[in-house]
């Protein structure tokens, strides 16, 4: 047996996380007999709810919902970014741009409609079809770059988790960012909105943790879900394998009557995370009641510049100002349900625009932009829930598994 | 949006790292000190974000495995069933 220290871990990966019909059949074995002794002691039901879009995917694009025995039920929680950042953000970047600020933004939020229309655009796509600056980047490097190259008065449109803001964090602390770059502040922390999502939705059995925003906060921050809220939460890797032996887990301790943190994707979260970046944030940032759309101010849940470093904020800098809790209005619009779909409280299938005037080609609301955006998710990969469909999936071809 | 990507670090310099994708080389930013080459890293939008452990990689497995031995002693799964489980996790590191 070759040694772990020799290995490629990428391939390695792959091979056991995730093209492993064997190992996931075995482990659906496991779930189906704990089910079974649940079942036993009283339970009809088990809620178990995701809260990152890249679960979300991977319970969907793998059919993970019909794999597993009846009574489970995977809901989608507040996972992604670009659906919960509000439009007042997205109004603000269509201005400038159109005011001839450069904006950069990633690409998920290049087509994210805003509620009101600046001179007749609403979106950033629309913004520079009409003639405004939008430069779609991969990173925050390649938008520093490009400013340090073409001298640009410019912004860019900072969406994100605590995934992503330890990157605009380090560039400000570490003076990269140039003094004609200014941030436009949108990041929002999940622990507040899975907590929020817990409470409102309710019945939630168990938690699948997001495993990158865990890279930098640490299993840690899970803490107050299972100790307050008495809900097993695993943190969870990418790989259907991932997410099956995450969903063992939270079995295991209902089962037991326990609610702990467990840490499923050790390979590359730990206890206390990226302590590092954790410090870059904390430093340049400090964290504010903030809005999620469709959802409204959730406390403690966005952060905002630190005094020491507000001249890089683009709402100082161009007289913008974030909505107080009486003056945030409802951002979604007419009949477009993101909002309960965040929260993981109704599917995508329950919206009346679903796949009618809102589809992956021309999205209505936020969820249907974002890759990681449920209805996106959903309307993408909608097939998949019916179990002919899963067998021509490669990795479950062949299973007997019902 | 923060999908991780999995890639290889190929070189370190002061202020970027050479990250191999599986035949895509990027230049990309670390937030993290303790980084050599060789080392595998999980990168989001053009930050590595963290260090994949080898010493961790099968941790994964540690609840299942529990799980299954309990299993095995309340008597609904059997003890090959088990190993058998053991064997498809250990396999993967002879292919
Ligand atoms: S990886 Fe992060 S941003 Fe992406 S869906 Fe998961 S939690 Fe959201
Ligand atoms: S289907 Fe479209 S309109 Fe309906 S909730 Fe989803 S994004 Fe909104």
């Amino acid at each position: 047996m070759k040694g772990l220290e020799s290995i490629d871990l990428r391939r390695a990966t792959n091979i056991l996380f995730r093209s492993n019909r064997e190992l996931a059949l075995k482990i659906l074995k496991i779930i189906e007999l704990t089910w079974a002794q649940l079942k036993k002691s009283g339970y009809e039901h088990l809620r178990i709810m995701n809260f990152c879009g890249t679960h979300e995917w991977t319970t969907t694009r793998y059919g993970l919902r019909s794999l597993l025995p009846e009574g489970i039920e995977l809901l989608a929680g507040p996972g992604c970014p670009v659906c919960i950042t509000p439009s007042h953000y997205v109004e603000a970047a269509i201005k400038l741009s159109l005011e001839g600020v450069r904006v950069y933004t990633y690409g998920d939020a290049y087509k994210l409609p805003s509620v009101k229309k600046i001179n007749g655009v609403k979106s950033l796509d629309e913004a520079k079809a009409s003639g405004g600056d939008v430069v779609v980047v991969y990173s925050l490097l390649d938008a520093i770059r490009d400013v340090v190259k073409n001298r640009v008065e410019s912004t860019f449109l900072a969406i994100g988790f605590e995934t992503t803001y330890p990157a605009y964090a380090l560039a400000i602390l570490k003076e990269e960012t140039p003094e004609n770059l200014s941030y436009i502040v949108a990041g929002r922390l999940t622990p507040p909105a899975a907590e929020y999502a817990v409470e409102r939705v309710g019945g939630v059995d168990g938690v699948i943790a997001p495993g990158h925003v865990s890279t930098i906060t640490g299993g840690e921050v899970w803490i107050n879900l299972a100790e307050k809220y008495s809900i097993p939460t695993v943190v969870s890797g990418f790989e259907p394998i991932d997410v099956l032996l995450s969903i063992a887990e939270i079995l295991k301790q209902k089962s037991r009557g326990e609610a702990r943190v467990v840490i499923e994707y050790a390979r590359a979260v730990t206890w206390s995370g990226n302590v590092n970046a954790k410090k870059a944030i904390n430093e340049v940032f400090e964290v504010h009641d903030a809005a999620w759309r469709g959802i409204g101010i959730i406390p403690k849940s966005g952060y905002k510049l630190r005094e020491e470093y507000r001249r890089f904020d683009a709402f100082d800098r161009y007289g913008f100002r974030e909505p107080t809790r009486d003056e945030w209005c409802y951002d979604l619009l007419p009949g477009c349900r993101c909002g309960e779909v965040i929260i993981g409280k109704i599917k995508p299938s329950e919206c009346s625009l679903f796949m009618k005037k809102c589809t992956p080609d021309s999205p209505y609301g936020p969820c249907m932009v974002s890759s990681e955006g449920t209805c996106r998710i959903h309307a993408l990969h909608t097939n998949v829930n019916n179990i002919d469909e899963i067998r021509k999936i490669k990795w479950i071809e062949n299973s007997n598994h019902q | 949006m923060c999908w991780g990507v999995y890639g290889k670090v190929l070189e370190v310099s002061e202020k970027y790292v050479k990250v191999d994708f599986g035949g895509v080389v990027r230049e990309v930013l670390s937030s993290l000190d303790d980084i050599s080459p060789g080392d595998y890293v999980v990168v989001h939008a053009g930050l590595i974000i963290s260090k994949l452990s080898r010493e961790e990689f099968l941790e994964s497995f540690k609840y299942i495995r529990e799980i299954a031995e309990k299993l095995v002693e309340d008597g609904e799964l059997s003890r090959e069933e088990l190993e058998e489980m053991n064997r498809i996790i250990s396999k993967w590191l002879e292919e």
